[in-house]
């Protein structure tokens, strides 16, 4: 990544840009964003929430009021907010499936 | 140039003329103020972009990088320096997956950049962003930028996200820069910035 501590200047003096070294602070600027980029694994598991929360959404109705919520429903909506429990590498959270939906 | 003295003047319409005389007449209500293919690095700046002829700008960028991660936006001060503190984002994210639909709202407070918050996967189909700026050069008004947002993030998953941020400070913020959190902007990207009356 040669370029990563350059920048392309794009100005009025220079409408087709040009390349510029970055001051000091940028360079600690890139240096800080680096740092808080997430890791492969806290993206694999960022992932699998976005897609247990999708789930979990399409059972929502059956916690309302006026619905009895079956035990199948609750021990398999259980399942999915423990999803990530124990998922402490990216191959383990890429081997995992979510369970079997259930209807009510 | 009155069409009577043209044709006097035997003017050759495939010719090339030096002209040295002065427009005059209504300006555009939209103008292209900017433009430009990404240049390879780690940070997109556009400098001066913003000046107070226009009011209000949008920017149409069509982003790739070289690695899977964020684009942050940034505005800058009027002395060219990124401005890395004190955005509040607000949105709403949604994504399309072969496990379904999803969507969810966001945002963070007292952030470093305006941030999207979904990453562009490295050498695939080109994120776009629309961009809109209002008020960047009013030293007496906070900026405030609404942005549209599309691209297929890790996992295969397409992502898009609407969001307005502002940046908290009454400030004269004549440019804008592209950083990805990581990686370089390849030179496929391009940027074209339009000044609105």
């Amino acid at each position: 990544m040669t370029n990563e501590n350059k920048k392309f200047v794009v100005s009025p003096e220079n409408p087709n840009g040009i390349l510029v070294d970055m001051t000091a602070e940028e360079i600690a600027q890139r240096k800080k964003d680096l740092d808080a980029m997430p890791s492969e694994l806290d993206r694999a598991l960022n992932s699998l929430r976005d897609s247990r929360n999708n789930l979990l959404a399409k059972t929502d109705w059956t916690a309302y009021s006026d619905v009895t919520m079956s035990n199948a429903m609750k021990t398999y909506r259980q399942q999915l907010r423990d999803a990530t429990e124990g998922l402490d590498t990216v191959e383990k959270v890429q081997a995992y499936e979510f369970p079997e939906e259930v209807s009510n | 140039m009155a069409i009577d003295k043209i044709q006097a003047e035997s003017m050759n319409l495939a010719d090339t003329y030096a002209f040295t005389g002065t427009v005059s007449g209504t300006p555009q209500d939209m103008v292209q103020v900017a433009s430009a293919s990404g240049g390879g690095t780690g940070t997109q700046a556009f400098n001066g972009c913003f000046t107070s002829t226009y009011r209000n700008y949008l920017i149409m960028a069509s982003i790739s990088l070289d690695s899977t991660a964020v684009c942050y936006i940034r505005l800058q001060n009027s002395s060219n320096q990124e401005i890395a503190t004190n955005y509040f984002n607000a949105g709403a994210f949604s994504f399309v997956a072969s496990d379904g639909n999803s969507g969810f709202n966001g945002g963070s407070w007292s952030a470093n950049q305006i941030n999207v918050g979904t990453n562009i996967l490295a050498n695939n189909p080109h994120a776009s962003f629309q961009v809109f700026v209002f008020n960047p050069t009013d030293a007496n008004m906070k900026t405030v930028v609404h942005t549209a947002y599309y691209a297929q993030d890790d996992d295969a998953k397409i992502k898009s996200v609407r969001m307005s941020s502002i940046y908290d400070t009454n400030s004269n913020d004549t440019g804008i820069r592209f950083v990805p959190q990581s990686g370089n902007i390849k030179t496929t990207s391009t940027f074209k910035i339009y000044g609105l009356k």
